[in-house]
Formats: C-alpha cells, sequence, structure tokens
C-alpha cells in the first residue's frame, strides 16, 4: 500500500526541532562546567552534570526577591485583566444599547495601537504620580486587555442565549447570571486566558524597563539582563541557568495547562 | 392591582442605563486613560520641545518633524524597521502558515504533540530569548558557529557584523513569537470544513493548489491579523534583543524605529523629536495597513 | 453531454475507524450506469461506502473495483468520480462560474472547452444568469443545483450523491428528485445515491441497497424490497407506517400469536413452513393489507382487536390496535366508514403475509404461487 503520510511529518520535526533546540542548548549549558561550556558547545549532554552554574545564580543575585516581585505584578494583573474583561464581556453581549458595536470596535483598535505612542505620556503620568519603581506603576496600565474581551465576548456568545434567557424569566439578578451561569459555561477560556495573561505579564520587558530602575523591584527579565551584563558574557552555563530559573514558572504553568490554553485559541474561531 | 412591588418606571430606566455601564465601565476606563489619551497627548508633545525636567514645554510648531525626517537616523531605523518586518513576515507569517497547513490538512497523527511543542517557546521571555541567542550566536564557542567551523562553513561574529546583525536579532524575535502565531493560524484552518478540501481533491487539485486557491482564501481574515500583529508588534519586540544585546550597534546597524524613539526619550531626553517619531511611525503603520486592506480586501473572505 | 459509464465492484470490502467497524465486509456489484441507492439509518456505513469509491477513505480489506481496475491505492483525483456533497460544500470565496470551473481549471481543460461545459451546465439545471453570485446570495436549492452543475461539467463515468436533497425543505425535495432522475437519463453515468428516505431511495433508484449496522442486509428492486423484504430490518424500514411484526408459533396448520390468537394458516402457506426446520416464526402485516371488520368471523379467521388510538392523515387513517397484549397499527385510505369502538375482527389477506425466522429474523421466503412477483427487476 502506497503511505504518503509519513512524508508531511519531516518538515513538521523540523520546525519541532527548532522551537527546540535553543530550548536544549539552555538547559544543557547550565548543567555544564566552563571547561565543558567552551571545549564541548555542540555536545547536548552534560557529562558529568554540575549544579554548580545555579548555585551560583542564587548566590550572586536575590533570585527569591525578583521572582516575589515578578509573582506580585502577574498576579495582580492577571487578576484585573480577568475581572475587567469578564465584565466588559458581559456588558457587550447581554445588553443592546445604541452605539453598543462601534465602542466594541475602538476597544478592539487599542490592539494596534503602538507601545511607542503610549510609552511616553504613561511614564509622565507614572513619574508624577511618583509611582515610579512601585508595583502600581508596572501593573495599572495594564488592567484591561481588548484581546480578553474579543474572546471572552466570543466565548459567551458560543453559549446558548436560552440558558440566560431561562434565569431572566426566573427573575435571577445579574450578579448570579453572570456567577453562576455565564462562567462556569466558559470556564476553560478562563483558565487558559488567565494562563496567557499571566505568561505575558510575567515576561514583559519593556514597560518594567522604564518603571523600574531600582535594583529592589526588578522583575524576572530585568535581572536577567543585569546579571547579563553583570557576567559580561563569560560565564555562560550560569547565565543559562539563570536564564532556566527565570523560564520555570511560566513553562511549569503552560505544560500544566497546555490543553486549554491551546484548545481555547483553536476553538475561539480568532479572527482578524 | 400589583401584587408585587414594582420599582417606578424612572427608576427602571436609570437602572437599566447603570448596569451596562457599570460593567463597562473599569476596562472602557483603563483603555481610555492607558492607550488612547497618551496617543493624544503624544501627537501634542509632538509639537513641542521638552526635556521632561523643565518645567514648561516649548511650542515649536512642525520644527521636530521637519527635523527628524531630515536625520540620517530616522531614516536608518525606518529602513531597518521595514528590513525586520519583511524578515518577520516570512519567519512569522508565511512559514507557520504553511506548517499550520500542513499539521491540519496532511498530516492525520500528533496533532497535540506538535501544537504543544511548537508553542513552547511562545511562552518564554523575549529576555531569556536573547541570552539564549546571545550564547548561541557567541563567535568563538558558541554552539551555531561552532557547528558552522565543523562544517567548513563560515562563520561571522553575528552580533558585531553590519549584514548579520539584523537577521541574526530578527531570528530571535521570530523564534519566540513563532508558536503563538501559529496557533492563531492553525485555529483559522482547522475551522475549513473539510467537504471543501475533499471537493478539491475529488479534482485532482495538489496540496499546494488546495492551499492557495481554497485555503488561503478561506483563512485570509486570521491571515491579516497575523500580519497586522507581525508588523506592529514585530518592531516592538525586536526591541527587546536590540536593546538587551547590541544598544543597536554596531554603529546604529541594528536600531529601528521602537529603539529610535526609545532613545530620543530615555537617553537624549528629547520628549518632542521623539513623540514626533513616534506619531511617524503611526502614521507608517496606519498607512501600510490601509494599502495592505486595500490591496487584501478583494481576497480577503470573511465567514459573517 | 452523456458519458462512458463505469462498473463499480466491492470484493468484500472492510472498513474499520480504529476499532470502529464502519462497514463489515461489503460484497456489491453496480452496473455502468445504473442509478443505485445506498439506504440505512444513520451510521450504517452508506456514507462510509460512498467515500471509498470516491477515495477519500482508504479500503481496510478486501478489493474495490471501478470499471475492472483495482482501485484502492487510487487517490480522489485519480478516480474520476464526481461527487454532490450533503453540505454541497461549495467555495464559500468563489462565485457560482468560478466554483464550477475550479476543478476543470485544476484538470487544464482549455478554455474554450470550460465556457462550453459550464454553459451547457447551467442551462441543463436553470441556473443562467446566476453566474456571478457566491454561494451565500443563493438559495438552498439554487446551490444545491450549483453543487450538481459542479458535478456534471467534469463529465465523469462515476456519479456520487451524500443525501444531496437533506438540506432542502419538503416541496422542492419532491421537484429535485425527479429532476435529479431526468439529470442522471441525460448523463448515463453510473449513479450511487445515499441517502436514509425511504421515500427518495423508492422514487430515485433502480436498485437499492439497504444497510444496517455496516451489514448489507439487502439489493434489490424498489418493488422487491417492498413486496418481499429479505429480513425484519427491511421489513420494519420501508413503509409507513412500518410492518407489523408478530412472533408466533406453526403447529401444524395453526399458527399461534398468544393468548386467544389463533390463526388457521391456508394450505399452501402451511405446506411451505412446514418444510422450513423451525416452527418459532415472525410474521408480518402491513399496516395497508389487513382489513377490519365489525361482525364476528369463525375461528381461526381472524384476529378480535380493540382499538386504542385513531389517527386521521387526511389522505389514509390509522388506527391503533390492541389484540390481547400485542400492539398493531392499521391504516385505510379516505372513503371506507370509520368503524365503531369496542370489538373488531382484524382479517388478512394471506397472499400479502411476510414470514421471517424468530433467530436471525430471515425471510422464509414465499410460497411458489402466493404472487406473480418475479426477480425479474435482477435481469
Amino acid at each position: 500500500m502506497k503511505t504518503k503520510i509519513p512524508w508531511w511529518h519531516f518538515p513538521l520535526l523540523l520546525v519541532v526541532l527548532g522551537s527546540l533546540l535553543p530550548l536544549i542548548w539552555m538547559l544543557a549549558t547550565a548543567w555544564k562546567t566552563p571547561e565543558q561550556v567552551f571545549n564541548a558547545s555542540l555536545n547536548p549532554w552534560p557529562y558529568p552534570a554540575t549544579a554548580a552554574n545555579f548555585a551560583y545564580v542564587m548566590g550572586a543575585i536575590p533570585l527569591g526577591r525578583y521572582i516575589l516581585n515578578t509573582f506580585i505584578i502577574a498576579f495582580i494583573v492577571t487578576a484585573a485583566k480577568l475581572l475587567t474583561s469578564i465584565l466588559a464581556a458581559y456588558g457587550f453581549t447581554q445588553f443592546s444599547f445604541r452605539g453598543r458595536e462601534t465602542l466594541f470596535y475602538l476597544c478592539l483598535l487599542s490592539i494596534f495601537v503602538p507601545f511607542t505612542v503610549t510609552m511616553m505620556p504613561n511614564y509622565l503620568f507614572m513619574s508624577r504620580m511618583g509611582w515610579l519603581n512601585t508595583y502600581t506603576g508596572v501593573a495599572l496600565p495594564q488592567m484591561a486587555d481588548a484581546l480578553g474581551i474579543f474572546l471572552l465576548r466570543q466565548s459567551i456568545r458560543s453559549i446558548p442565549p436560552s440558558l440566560v434567557e431561562a434565569a431572566r424569566l426566573d427573575r435571577v439578578g445579574h450578579g448570579r447570571i453572570l456567577g453562576r451561569v455565564l462562567l462556569p459555561a466558559i470556564k476553560p477560556s478562563l483558565i487558559a486566558l488567565g494562563i496567557l495573561f499571566f505568561i505575558n505579564t510575567w515576561n514583559e520587558y519593556f514597560w518594567p524597563l522604564l518603571m523600574i530602575n531600582d535594583k529592589s523591584m526588578y522583575t524576572l527579565p530585568l535581572a536577567l539582563q543585569m546579571f547579563t551584563n553583570l557576567e559580561g558574557g563569560t560565564n555562560w552555563g550560569a547565565m543559562m541557568a539563570a536564564a532556566t530559573l527565570a523560564s520555570l514558572p511560566p513553562v511549569v504553568a503552560y505544560l500544566l495547562a497546555q490543553r486549554y490554553v491551546v484548545d481555547t485559541f483553536i476553538h475561539s474561531g480568532l479572527k482578524g | 392591582m400589583k401584587i408585587a412591588r414594582e420599582p417606578g418606571p424612572k427608576f427602571a430606566a436609570i437602572k437599566g442605563y447603570l448596569v451596562p455601564w457599570g460593567c463597562l465601565a473599569p476596562a472602557l476606563a483603563f483603555l481610555a486613560l492607558f492607550t488612547f489619551w497618551p496617543l493624544v497627548s503624544t501627537l501634542k508633545l509632538s509639537f513641542y520641545q521638552w526635556n521632561m525636567v523643565s518645567p514648561t514645554p516649548k511650542w515649536v510648531g512642525l520644527t521636530n518633524y521637519l527635523e527628524i525626517l531630515r536625520s540620517r537616523e530616522f531614516w536608518l531605523a525606518f529602513w531597518h524597521t521595514l528590513e525586520y518586518t519583511l524578515i518577520l513576515l516570512a519567519l512569522n507569517l508565511a512559514l507557520p502558515y504553511i506548517t499550520a497547513y500542513i499539521l491540519s490538512h496532511l498530516v492525520f497523527k500528533g496533532q497535540n504533540f506538535y501544537r504543544a511543542l511548537i508553542f513552547l517557546p511562545s511562552v518564554l521571555s523575549l529576555a531569556v530569548a536573547a541570552v539564549i541567542f546571545l550564547w548561541l550566536y557567541n563567535p568563538l564557542a558558541g554552539p551555531v558557529n561552532a557547528l558552522l567551523r565543523l562544517l567548513g562553513l563560515p562563520a561571522p561574529p553575528w552580533l558585531s557584523s553590519y549584514r548579520w546583525v539584523i537577521p541574526a536579532l530578527a531570528v530571535i524575535t521570530a523564534w519566540k513569537s513563532f508558536g503563538y502565531n501559529f496557533i492563531v493560524l492553525l485555529a483559522g484552518l482547522v475551522a475549513v470544513p473539510l467537504e471543501l478540501i475533499e471537493a478539491a481533491r475529488l479534482e485532482k487539485a495538489s496540496n499546494w493548489q488546495i492551499f492557495w486557491r481554497i485555503v488561503r482564501p478561506l483563512t485570509s481574515g486570521t491571515a491579516l491579523y497575523v500580519l497586522v500583529m507581525t508588523v506592529i508588534i514585530g518592531s516592538q519586540y525586536v526591541f527587546v534583543p536590540i536593546q538587551m544585546l547590541t544598544n543597536g550597534g554596531p554603529d546604529q546597524a541594528s536600531t529601528n524605529l521602537v529603539f529610535f524613539i526609545y532613545q530620543y526619550t530615555f537617553n537624549f531626553f528629547q520628549t518632542g523629536k521623539a513623540a514626533a517619531a513616534a506619531v511617524i511611525t503611526l502614521i507608517i503603520f496606519g498607512g501600510l495597513l490601509f494599502l495592505q486592506k486595500r490591496v487584501l480586501e478583494k481576497g480577503v473572505y470573511y465567514e459573517n | 453531454m452523456p458519458v462512458i459509464a463505469g462498473d463499480i465492484y466491492f470484493d468484500k470490502v472492510r472498513k474499520e475507524y480504529g476499532r470502529v467497524t464502519a462497514l463489515e465486509q461489503l460484497d456489491l456489484r453496480v452496473a455502468a450506469g445504473e442509478r443505485l441507492v445506498l439506504l440505512g439509518p444513520s451510521g450504517c456505513g452508506k456514507t462510509t461506502a460512498l467515500r471509498l469509491v470516491a477515495g477519500l477513505e482508504r479500503v481496510t480489506s478486501g478489493k474495490l473495483y471501478l470499471n475492472g481496475r483495482l482501485a484502492n491505492n487510487l487517490e480522489p483525483g485519480e478516480r474520476d468520480v464526481a461527487m454532490v456533497f450533503q453540505n454541497y460544500a461549495l467555495y464559500p470565496h468563489m462565485t457560482v462560474w468560478e466554483n464550477i470551473a475550479f476543478g476543470l481549471q485544476v484538470r487544464r481543460v482549455a478554455k474554450e472547452e470550460i465556457k462550453a461545459r459550464i454553459k451547457e451546465a447551467l442551462a441543463i439545471l436553470g441556473l443562467e444568469g446566476l453566474e456571478e453570485r457566491r454561494p451565500r446570495e443563493l438559495s438552498g436549492g439554487q446551490r444545491q443545483r450549483v453543487a450538481l452543475a459542479r458535478a456534471i461539467v467534469k463529465q465523469a463515468p462515476y456519479f456520487l450523491l451524500d443525501e444531496p436533497l437533506s438540506n432542502l425543505d419538503a416541496q422542492l425535495r419532491t421537484q429535485a428528485r425527479t429532476e435529479l432522475v431526468r439529470l442522471h437519463r441525460k448523463l448515463n453515468s453510473t449513479m450511487i445515491y445515499v441517502t436514509h428516505d425511504q421515500v427518495e431511495a423508492m422514487t430515485i433508484g433502480q436498485r437499492i441497497a439497504i444497510l444496517a449496522g455496516g451489514v448489507l442486509q439487502q439489493v434489490d428492486t424498489p418493488e422487491n424490497i417492498y413486496n418481499r423484504p429479505a429480513n425484519t430490518f427491511v421489513a420494519k424500514f420501508i413503509g409507513n407506517p412500518p410492518m407489523n411484526l408478530l412472533p408466533g408459533i406453526v403447529k401444524g396448520n395453526q399458527l399461534f400469536l398468544g393468548e386467544g390468537l389463533k390463526l388457521i394458516i391456508p394450505g399452501n402457506w402451511s405446506a411451505w413452513l412446514l418444510g422450513k426446520s423451525q416452527n418459532r416464526v415472525i410474521m408480518g402485516l402491513r399496516p395497508e393489507d389487513v382489513t377490519l371488520r365489525e361482525e364476528g368471523v369463525a375461528e381461526g379467521e381472524g384476529l378480535p382487536v380493540r382499538i386504542t388510538w385513531r389517527e386521521n392523515c387526511g389522505k389514509e387513517r390509522l388506527y391503533y390496535l390492541a389484540a390481547g397484549d400485542k400492539e398493531l397499527t392499521a391504516s385505510f385510505s379516505e372513503g371506507r366508514t370509520e368503524p365503531r369502538g369496542g370489538e373488531l375482527w382484524l382479517t388478512i389477506d394471506w397472499d400479502k403475509v411476510h414470514f421471517f425466522a424468530e433467530g436471525d429474523g430471515n425471510s422464509l421466503g414465499y410460497p411458489w404461487n402466493t404472487r406473480e412477483l418475479s426477480l425479474k427487476a435482477y435481469a
């Protein structure tokens, strides 16, 4: 029998390889001694493996503090984004009023406003409020997200309207309709969106770079940049160990909820 | 006779406005305050000369614009942005589009495996990606050059070479964003009804013909979204490796418009010029998108 | 635009999806130029069989021949089949013209030829003037005809249709049925038509193949399927309201259907049933083949019944009957006097009775002189 299916796996495997190789080298280098790093950079299997790089990173920078900073900011932003997105999606789906669609598309337009246009006034605003080097300064401008509103609006629209109508006939209030009917029905989307928000905020570089120059307030990506400058491009093992540590939380979060994240995208029918 | 006590009609009318607007208010307030107001504010700043410290900005009219449009650095950054964008369009639109097509329509096993692994890099920070590639690109001991030497190929110093610095930095961004765009495109592709593909297969259409004449037109809405995001977000993403690894160097060979604006604001404190550059960038993007929309509109097929 | 038709031969064809068996050893020959209907409930394997012919699914085991050529491993594009999908599968971004032209363009048919063929197809199907419309600007009936047009311009020897009328409303469907038969007469290709609708099957098919649970139940002309069902499944599936099936025991020339339900079997049938190895049978009575009498009949000549429910369907009346612990339906066309309530007698026409074996439900056949009906249609 002619089998033509396996052939197409080849380009896909190449893409997978391209996606994974840099990560494999990060992990491998993190466990290598300096000699191994320089003499066998192509070897993906550190032997004997050493944990010295990780120990060095922990000693050189207050990693715990950075993780805490990053976590607090990511947590606040994620919670706020979810809350505002849920409320807005509810408002955009459950009520009809004049200008609703216009307003919705105006929200969507915000996705396309480049960061460069907004960063300067926002920076000035935060500086005037005295919020430089604070969690507030980093978190506040990111508390609403048009993509979140869009995705949740899509999810709510995919629920049969009769569910909400039945609740209305029973004179169920808005809070309960949202809490007991809609949110449970769109739980997978909420989880996926929450994880996505969390990962994106965790990884944020540009805005925290502008907001924070006090070292004790650094987030992980900023700390990584500082550490890279500190090590002056020689101590590769330690740098890869730091990169590994900084990536661990988002990767774990993703792997735990991988199906949710990917499936939500697949089913949301994200279209321009 | 009324059995239950109803609130008066006037109260009901007010309540009818209160709830929807109460729901929309938080999101709208944040978007207005931190996206749309700054947009206006930047526009205003672009007509002033100001160093962020002096108490009053000075009105200078169009001077900022004229000076910027006359400066070599701006045009350098402009052309670099174009170069970055073209590379990113190839690596973050065309390549994931085709990859997603292969996965969704030509391969029938291992869907979850591929999705999960291809998406993985996009959960990493660009800062992490930049540091990893800094090592991979290391001219002396880095794995990329070690491999090239092993194969007897030239091993350029990627990040300090005029010729290679832009592709090298673009690849970092592309590696990190590939998975996200891939998943978004895949979502569009799996929504194409299988029957349409089958009908085409009965006509002896090749895989390429099916992609180009059926799948691509039917997913052009999704593709347009990815294209727009690649153009706008891409130049923003590239900023991170530029700032972290080359600082625009060697000799401004890797600057882009975002980095240019950043430098003028936070290194040179020429707020007005930076604002003018930001507005010009916005106009260029807007014009580009308008053009693309006009050109693509004919081919774009929206389901609704 | 008649084409040269080819025949189709399923030789012990089996199709499995993982652990699920969709089609169990199908043996079926479709003659060149024939109109064959695959009929069965959803999930019976009829669409699978069609998709195997199209090459959209691969045969798990067995052999599939198209025009005498082994086709197991042929790509869909190499099989020269035209297919109409259930949802028509019109390309939504293309106009009617582009939709019809697509396949021909892909096959690099000359431009003039494409134009000529499309013009002809549009004329046959009454689609002139709609060339520049997109599918969403068409009515359901028009879409269905565009799908047909796309199939016929191919001039393929095989014409496959997968429930093409299921998305049309009842009135259009009746009209489309006749159009389809006319169209096939013009084309003369080998047509396989999949449906779950027995009326479509009876009116369109020259032969009907009935599938259930992946197993072929019977292949025959519509007349024979109706009058000589091969087993209880076919008997119940064809005919509306469905055939009454009454289990009973044959003792000599008597048939016991239950407490106080006894029938004397006439000579030809009793001789016929005597030759069978088992005496546990199922008697099949079509609702339209029974008679209700108000006056009593001799013992063993009829069954005592009560009417539990009546329905007036306009052209016919339905009576739901209770006979002891058994339930039956009877139907009569308009014009007969309405029977009163209370005790009635149900008598049967022994020329229109069916008997099946109790275990496997297979037909026990018919005594040679019960009916004129022959197997002529197979010839």
